[in-house]
């Protein structure tokens, strides 16, 4: 429960320190970091507009998107110390499905307003997100390789630093994650959220017809994604050292900050792929975790 | 239960007495009678956990004729049973269009052949003799064949039907190959023969002489599943026949070749390392092959036969663990595979037969099958749209419904493997792993792009915006499977101890009801129900919340812009899949028909565009053989004359030969 309130927590300035990390790398002042926020509760307050177009799923997707992300971000567990709130054997499993039925609808979603543009961006989320997959399942199969057992709460308590592998595992699965988490919430250099052509876009044009509470939800959507999979890194960082509670919930939210910051750091400096090399792109983060994936397994096997 | 059927095979006969309507009810009557006959018997296995025997003839060529129910009966038991159930009453309202056309016998036939291939089907997985069993999966091939070509009056229906019969003899030959070789080599014409064979370690090309047995086992069977590559029948067949049809033979049909690998797999003596590797490779294959074709495809009966062929590649996996898990004496990882595979044929059979009626229900009341021509239907057939959805968000894997389950398992059967200290059987199961996810990722992929294509967006054609909803019954033969849909997602762990009672005599050391696995699976029916509860209580407060709003409607956002034609600036499902295509492209090639602009051509005629993909393995790999074949098969030819006399001489030859060949002691 532990890791759901930090997650809620570091949510929740998460969208405003990338933006002001953004401006302050271009030499500007910036937004105030509760901007993101302000615009949400804007949202929350407004009317809306529907496209005569949409049907009844373009009204339940939102909710259900970020239904999915809550119960997901209830399987993150907090370090060696607790469990997640609900955890059992095999329960990544359901944590990354429960990502793909969220997923699901907010494609149909865009699809249910029939433009072009909308189409456009479901169709490439839907090809990237089945492209980064395997990289997510090859971290976890590493884990249970590492450790023996298959839940995320087991996982983090059990494992061992004593071998060589798990320094490796450690720092490559840093990266495969942070890339992870970029592919996943349409950041750079996949999708640049701050684009004004929607040609380009991915996320932000599938919810272009979206307007007041349902974009307010879609909003809370993108900034809690984000924040578990920070904290997910926090965890993976956090089982290097055994420490006390209290340093290990300031850590853990310090690592959740600077994954924020890094996210601008990098979106500052970085150009946008073009869309053809993007799927290349992808497959090769994934084939990065396949090569963790068997140099743990040659390891373990002292060979 | 022996005089049951054949009393049922006697009155059967008496359906080509009765009028069309009449001869519905009573063909529906003598099914019901089977049905409850069947799965009684079936249930009483299945809680008792006894077998059941039952001399059906005393004397059948020699031997007495026997049926037998085990577990495993039991289980395709009720499966065939229930898609019967759903497929036979969606049957009436979706006829009843043709009765304008087609002839009264016509009618009469289709019922009369349901009603032998639910009874062969059921006969199939009780008579476990070679020789029983051969001529009920004859009698299976043959009432099914005369089930597609229920629109014989279409030329390429005639066609496709043909082609599977063929196809169908093929793999005949092979299971009696395999059958005459376990004879030869036991003196035992069953499936229980396969226990007592025993294999020399011969090896032939490097591979032992037990694979090459499976082999042959492999291919007869294959083909009824549509393993890659033998796969050729399924997306010929099942966009020819009526959509029941198809959601019959895609859900249980071709379940039979699964039924029958799992005999051979569960009856063999000695599994080695080939063996299971070659299911296992072969079946990831097919998965991502199956769900690969599907996604470049338009027709949305082709579409979903190909899903078909994507889903036996996840039994096949879950087979394929359940083998190697053996090979390697890790039996829970075994286990866990050959529950998952069980329990994928289950859920298959479920949600594959409601894609398959729903695709029925756009086929009956658009008349088209082109999914690019199709758009908007969920305002006009919403509870079509509502079961695809359903249907669709199974299929993918998702939960909370019941497709998430068995992969689940199969799943846990993979990871279980990593925590074993050993270097191959990880190696082997990382690419279960990595095909499985992707064939995940990608059957999202292909049913966003159908559901949205078909029921979302504005209609494209006129057809689709005239749609209409479908008629109660059909509707209500479309509620029975998602009532199960729901609740496999809902109650997994019930079905789970269905299916481990299956296997428990397999695997007599594990406490299935003790293992992690079912509290995990208590947990995910108890979030599943959060999940869709919580969704309603939010939703409503979403909707209350909006009420007190101002709530405009307008058109699509089309930047700025307002004069667009909303018909022909939607994404296409030729669009959604084109990215995909691209990366695809050393297995499908997609063509573009069009005409160039002729040199003195200055006012274009008007002229059409049309795309379609081709299967690059279809054309490099197996058409060559085919056409080789073809000319030598020419070549033979020669021997047909005609002429009487040529054909009278031929046994002529045939009979001296042998005679010469006795007398000399040869033979």
């Amino acid at each position: 429960m532990l890791s759901f309130i930090l997650i809620l927590i570091c949510a929740i300035v998460f969208p405003g320190l990338i933006a002001v990390t953004k401006a302050k790398f271009s030499g500007r002042r910036g937004p105030s970091l509760w901007q993101p926020w302000y615009d949400i509760l804007r949202l929350l307050k407004k009317g809306s507009i529907f496209s005569t177009t949409t049907s009844i799923i373009f009204q339940v997707a939102p909710v259900i998107n970020i239904l999915v992300l809550i119960m997901a971000a209830l399987f993150i567990p907090f370090t060696n110390k607790y469990a997640g709130f609900i955890h059992f054997e095999g329960d990544f499993l359901l944590f990354i499905y429960l990502l793909a039925l969220g997923k699901f609808f907010i494609i149909i979603s865009a699809l249910d307003v029939g433009s072009g543009f909308e189409g456009m961006g479901a169709n490439r989320e839907a090809l990237f997100s089945m492209l980064i997959e395997p990289a997510f399942f090859m971290i976890m199969a590493a884990l249970v390789l590492l450790t023996g057992h298959s839940s995320f709460a087991e996982m983090f308590t059990t494992f061992n630093l004593d071998n060589s592998s798990s320094i490796l595992f450690v720092v490559l699965s840093c990266y495969i994650l942070l890339q992870f988490s970029l592919i996943e919430s349409s950041r750079l250099p996949i999708d640049d959220p701050k684009t004004h052509l929607e040609l380009t876009m991915i996320h932000e044009v599938m919810v272009l017809d979206n307007s007041g509470f349902d974009m307010a939800l879609v909003g809370i959507g993108n900034a809690l994604k984000f924040s578990i999979f920070g904290g997910i890194i926090a965890n993976v960082v956090l089982i290097l050292w055994k420490l006390p509670l209290w340093s290990e919930v300031l850590i853990f939210i310090a690592i959740e900050l600077i994954f924020a910051i890094t996210v601008g750091i990098l979106e500052s400096f970085r150009a946008r792929l073009k869309m053809i090399y993007n799927s290349q792109f992808v497959l090769t983060i994934s084939g990065i975790a396949v090569v963790m994936f068997l140099m743990i397994l040659l390891l373990e096997n002292h060979l | 239960m022996a005089t049951i059927i054949a009393a049922l095979f006697l009155l059967i006969w008496f359906t080509f007495l009765f009028s069309s309507k009449l001869a519905y009810w009573f063909v529906f009557l003598l099914e019901l009678t089977l049905w409850f006959t069947t799965s009684y018997f079936a249930v009483k296995v299945l809680s008792s956990g006894l077998e059941y025997q039952e001399i059906f003839i005393d004397k059948f060529y020699f031997q007495p004729l026997i049926l037998k129910i085990d577990k495993l009966s039991a289980l395709f038991i009720l499966v065939i049973n229930f898609t019967c159930l759903t497929s036979y009453i969606y049957a009436r309202k979706y006829l009843e269009p043709y009765q304008k056309i087609k002839q009264k016998f016509s009618f009469l036939l289709h019922y009369f052949n349901f009603f032998m291939l639910n009874l062969s089907l059921l006969l199939v997985v009780m008579i476990q003799q070679a020789l029983g069993f051969l001529l009920v999966w004859e009698i299976m091939s043959l009432s099914a064949f005369m089930l597609v070509i229920f629109e014989s009056e279409k030329p390429e229906v005639i066609k496709s039907g043909i082609k599977y019969l063929v196809q169908m003899h093929i793999a005949y030959f092979f299971i009696i190959a395999g059958f005459v070789y376990v004879f030869a080599a036991t003196g035992d014409f069953s499936f229980e023969g396969i226990k007592a064979m025993t294999f020399n370690s011969a090896f032939v090309l490097g591979i032992p002489n037990s694979f090459w047995f499976f082999l042959l086992f492999f291919i007869g069977f294959g083909i009824k599943a549509g393993f890659f590559p033998l796969h050729a029948w399924l997306p010929i067949a099942h966009p020819a026949a009526p959509s029941h049809i198809s959601g019959l033979m895609s859900g249980v049909m071709i379940k039979m070749g699964i039924y029958g690998l799992i005999r051979v797999l569960f009856n063999f003596p000695d599994l080695n390392l080939s063996i299971g590797l070659f299911l296992f490779g072969i079946s990831i294959f097919t998965g991502i092959f199956g769900v690969m074709s599907a996604i470049v495809q338009h027709d949305l009966k082709k579409l979903l036969a190909y899903h078909s062929i994507e889903n036996i590649g996840i039994i096949g996996i879950g087979m394929g663990v359940g083998v190697l898990g053996q090979v390697y004496h890790q039996p829970l990882v075994s286990a866990l595979g050959w529950a998952g595979a069980l329990l994928h044929i289950v859920n298959h059979s479920l949600f594959k037969s409601l894609l398959f009626y729903s695709a029925g229900s756009v086929y009956i009341k658009t008349h088209t099958r082109d999914i690019n021509s199709l758009g908007g239907l969920i305002k006009k057939m919403p509870f079509t749209a509502f079961s695809f959805l359903i249907g669709a968000v199974a299929i993918s894997g998702i939960p909370p419904f019941n497709g998430f389950i068995s992969e689940f398992l199969i799943y846990n059967g993979l990871f279980q493997s990593f925590k074993a200290v050993s270097l191959e059987l990880p190696l082997l199961m990382l690419f279960g792993v990595l095909g499985l996810a992707l064939i995940g990722g990608l059957a999202l992929f292909c049913f966003t792009k159908a559901f949205g294509m078909v029921f979302l967006g504005t209609a494209r054609t006129p057809n689709a915006e005239h749609a209409i909803e479908i008629e109660p019954s059909m509707r209500f033969a479309k509620a029975l499977p998602i009532f199960w849909i729901v609740s496999i997602g809902l109650l997994p762990i019930y079905f789970y101890q269905l299916v481990t009672s299956v296997i428990q005599d397999k695997f007599p050391d594990i406490a299935f009801q003790n293992l992690p696995i079912a509290n995990a699976l208590h947990s995910i029916g108890i979030l599943g129900l959060i999940l869709i509860t919580s969704f309603g209580v939010f939703f409503v407060i979403r909707n209350l919340i909006l009420k007190g709003k101002q709530i405009k409607f307008g058109q699509t956002w089309g930047c700025g812009y307002q004069y667009a034609d909303a018909i022909t600036n939607q994404y296409t499902a030729t669009s959604f899949a084109a990215n995909f295509a691209r990366i695809s492209k050393p297995l499908f090639h997609d063509k573009s028909d069009n005409i160039s602009y002729g040199e003195n051509e200055i006012f274009p005629i008007p002229r059409a565009f049309k795309t379609h993909t081709e299967d690059k393995i279809e054309n490099t790999v197996i058409m060559p053989i085919a056409n080789t074949l073809i000319v030598w098969v020419k070549k033979l030819a020669v021997l047909q004359t005609g002429k009487i006399q040529d054909y009278i001489m031929y046994p002529l030859i045939f009979i001296i030969l042998i005679v010469l060949l006795t007398i000399t002691n040869i033979i």
